[in-house]
């Protein structure tokens, strides 16, 4: 196969022009050097597909140039047919090679170095293809040892990334749960709390509805007072205090002299009014008890007791008092109007009249009293 | 400037010649004010060793004359791989036999379809300025410019201005001056150092590289300028730089012994030896014996030839055999003068005007004598098949002829007549008696007249 680049080395210009024009004529492309360190250096060496090269070269030696030229990687592949002198050669001494596939002896025939050449690049054309043969079946073979050993890399790497997997996970769901776990506790705080503040709130306006109930209650049994007790002073006084009074009245008229029964008027008046009283009173209780709300006797029996006894204590006998007086006056001035007043008329006039001569008596007593403390000795 | 220009004009106009000594006035303002009058003519400069001619039409440069320059075109194409020698020496026959002669040699390559036009106009350029540059260095000289071209001179192929191409010079000149400094001898040969440690990391410039592959300890710089093609600039540019790179050495100039020199026979006169085996025979013929001994097929081959009176395997070592012989003539003539053997052909004649040939290096120096015994064994080892073998074949030839020019040259300056005389006898015996195989149309006497007088 022509069209390969051939780099000849030979200090010989004549020798290379004679390489040169062989090979040229075979579709070799060559180029020709004179040393071993143009060869190196040459700038299209990594694209030659041999070197021929002359065993003796000035400057850098034949075989140093190709031990450099087969320790460098990219130059390490090119093949090198080693071009040896005849008068160099001897029956007994074997060629050393020095890194060269071939040799050739120097003078050569031309067709002898055509053939040398095609020879060597053939070797090189199988030693490639073998390469590459010895390359694939090495890849192949490297392939399934890198799938098994990956295969076993990958379940041993999967073991792991499963169990760190798992591991993440486990700690993911604890992690998820206590957060949730501490959000629904939160949440449940929460509304326990709210629940709880709900309740107190609850409480707290349970309380409040009972105190403003109590003070309603307050106020209710207040005005229910007022009204029972008002009514029940009107009705006691109704029924007992006409029949009484026209009894004590009747009494006092019918018994009583004149002058005692103003006494005996006076006095049971003023008896009569505290037992009135106290029936009022006890009429009130019952009355109040009747009509003060279950739920306030209930949830407030001491303070309405209290209240009421205040209430009882504080206003009833005022207000008795002032009712009963007022009845008491008003029954007295419309009952006891007339008869009392004639009475009183003619008490007044027999009081006048007795107290005239109480007066003049007592003048007459001190007088008497004046004279015997005072008097002539 | 503009009364320079004025001054250009006028003188143009009277056909009044220019002239100076380059002490005086500097080539660029010469050149310059050329340029300014658009003046056509040629300026030719000499100096001690050298004379040229630039070739200017109308303030521009299209060419260059000089009877010795250094880079020839023919050698600049052949360098760039662009012409075979055998096709420069046909058309340099042509050249000959023209009898107008009128032709240029790029003109006829380009004819002929052996080159591109721009091929020859890029070596004339790279000429042109090669020449340029070295005049330019000159410090000391004369010119003298002369109003007018002939026909001939007017047929051009390049054209450069003159003031981008002083400009150019002034930059080179800068780097010129530093390297001549270090490569002033172009007789010195460079080696490529042998330790691992100096192989360059980065990769060379494409010139750098082109002057480091043709290194092989044996080269000159004279000889690496003639064979990279790139010029003398450009090749000493890439030589400074590989010495800077600590690349390459100087080699150490080796004297040959005297003693290895063995003292030439007497002369006598050729005659059809009867002892023509023997390796000892005396004269011409034992000279031709004196084959280096070569090994297995070759040496059998080699030995049909030897000590034969005539038959050469090869013209290459007919022209080698010839040289010997003609060395050993020449400098038999007396053992008291001071011209000798050694100094008619040396191992430095060889260097320097043989090997400047690429393909001439089979030919080797051994013993004081030029051997050409691996030229023959490449060439029973070609067979039939000699294609292979032209190039160097026509190189030897041409390195051999070179150098036969040169030796007759210096005999001629030391005998005279004598030497003439003494020449014409060596070489009537081998036009006469000689046979070569190869080439088989190998004319002796052709050749032999054709590097007695050819250029």
């Amino acid at each position: 196969m022509a069209g390969e680049s051939i780099l000849v080395v030979d200090d010989s210009l004549a020798v290379l022009d004679m390489v040169q024009t062989v090979l040229h004529d075979q579709g070799y492309h060559v180029t020709s050097v004179s040393n071993g360190t143009a060869a190196l250096t040459c700038p299209s060496l990594e694209d030659v597909s041999l070197v021929v090269i002359d065993e003796q070269l000035d400057g850098l030696a034949s075989r140093e140039t190709m031990r450099i030229l087969k320790q460098n990687a990219p130059t390490h592949p090119i093949p090198i047919l080693m071009m040896v002198p005849e008068e160099g050669l001897t029956q007994t001494e074997s060629v050393s090679m020095g890194g060269a596939c071939a040799y050739m002896v120097k003078p050569f025939d031309p067709q002898a170095l055509v053939r040398k050449v095609e020879q060597v690049l053939d070797q090189q054309r199988l030693d490639e293809l073998s390469n590459q043969y010895l390359a694939d079946a090495a890849d192949r073979m490297m392939t399934q040892l890198a799938d098994k050993q990956i295969a076993g890399a990958v379940e041993r790497k999967t073991q792991l990334i499963i169990e760190r997997c798992i591991q993440n996970i486990t700690t993911t769901i604890d992690q998820r749960a206590r957060a949730q776990v501490d959000e629904h506790v939160t949440s449940l705080v929460a509304d326990k709390e709210q629940e709880l503040v709900k309740l107190t709130v609850r409480e707290v306006a349970q309380s409040m509805v009972e105190k403003l109930a109590a003070s309603k209650v307050e106020e209710a049994m207040n005005v229910i007072l007022a009204e029972q007790t008002d009514r029940a002073v009107r009705g006691a006084g109704d029924k007992i205090l006409p029949n009484m009074i026209r009894e004590k009245v009747k009494e006092m008229l019918t018994n009583m002299l004149p002058r005692e029964v103003e006494s005996r008027l006076q006095k049971a008046a003023e008896k009569m009014v505290p037992e009135i009283s106290q029936q009022i009173v006890g009429t009130v209780e019952e009355v109040a008890k009747r009509a003060v709300p279950r739920a306030g006797r209930e949830l407030l029996p001491a303070v309405v007791e209290g209240q009421v006894a205040t209430a009882v204590d504080q206003v009833v006998p005022r207000r008795v008092s002032d009712l009963v007086s007022r009845e008491l006056e008003k029954q007295l001035r419309e009952k006891l109007d007339p008869t009392v007043r004639e009475e009183a008329a003619r008490i007044r006039r027999n009081v006048i009249v007795i107290n005239s001569v109480v007066g003049a008596l007592m003048l007459a007593g001190m007088a008497v009293m004046l004279w015997l403390n005072y008097g002539p000795k | 400037m503009g009364e320079q220009a004025q001054m250009a004009t006028a003188i143009a106009g009277k056909q009044m010649e220019l002239e100076g000594t380059l002490g005086a006035f500097q080539l660029p303002d010469v050149m310059r004010f050329l340029a300014m009058g658009s003046m056509t003519g040629v300026l030719t400069l000499t100096n001690a060793d050298r004379i040229m001619g630039l070739i200017i039409k109308e303030g521009r440069l299209i060419g260059t004359t000089s009877p010795n320059r250094m880079l020839k075109l023919g050698q600049l194409l052949i360098s760039s791989a662009a012409i075979r020698r055998r096709d420069l020496e046909e058309v340099l026959e042509c050249q000959r036999d023209d009898v107008h002669g009128t032709a240029h040699i790029g003109e006829m390559l380009i004819q002929r379809g052996l080159v591109t036009a721009e091929q020859v106009s890029q070596a004339l350029e790279l000429q042109a300025k090669e020449e340029l540059w070295e005049a330019l260095s000159w410090t000391e000289g004369t010119f003298k410019f002369e109003h007018g071209l002939t026909p001939s001179m007017t047929r051009s192929m390049f054209c450069l201005e003159i003031g981008s191409l002083l400009d150019e010079g002034a930059e080179r000149m800068e780097q010129w001056r530093e390297i001549d400094r270090n490569l002033r001898d172009t007789d010195r040969v460079y080696r490529v150092r042998g330790d691992i440690a100096a192989i360059p990391e980065t990769r060379l410039k494409p010139n750098t590289w082109r002057v480091l592959s043709l290194l092989n300890g044996q080269r000159s710089l004279k000889v690496m300028i003639y064979l990279c093609g790139l010029g003398k600039f450009e090749t000493l540019c890439a030589i400074d730089n590989l010495l800077s790179m600590q690349l390459i050495e100087p080699v150490e100039s080796v004297k040959l012994p005297k003693t290895e020199v063995k003292a030439p026979e007497p002369a006598q006169s050729p005659s059809p030896a009867k002892d023509e085996e023997s390796e000892e025979t005396p004269g011409l013929l034992g000279l031709f014996s004196r084959r280096r001994r070569t090994p297995s097929t070759t040496a059998e081959s080699v030995q049909l030839y030897q000590g034969q009176c005539g038959p050469f395997l090869t013209s290459v070592g007919f022209g080698c055999a010839l040289l010997n012989r003609l060395s050993e003539r020449l400098g038999s003539v007396t053992q008291t003068d001071d011209l000798t053997a050694q100094q008619l052909l040396t191992q430095e004649l060889w260097a320097g005007e043989g090997l400047r040939y690429q393909r001439a290096d089979l030919i080797e120096w051994r013993d004081g004598r030029l051997d050409s015994s691996r030229f023959d064994q490449y060439m029973v080892h070609a067979g039939s098949n000699t294609k292979h073998m032209i190039g160097c074949l026509e190189d030897s030839m041409a390195a051999l002829a070179a150098v036969g020019r040169e030796m007759v040259r210096r005999a001629d300056d030391a005998y005279g007549p004598r030497a003439e005389r003494m020449i014409q006898d060596v070489t009537r015996y081998f036009c006469e008696r000689v046979e070569v195989g190869w080439p088989g149309d190998f004319s002796s006497r052709g050749w032999i007249q054709q590097w007695i007088k050819g250029e």
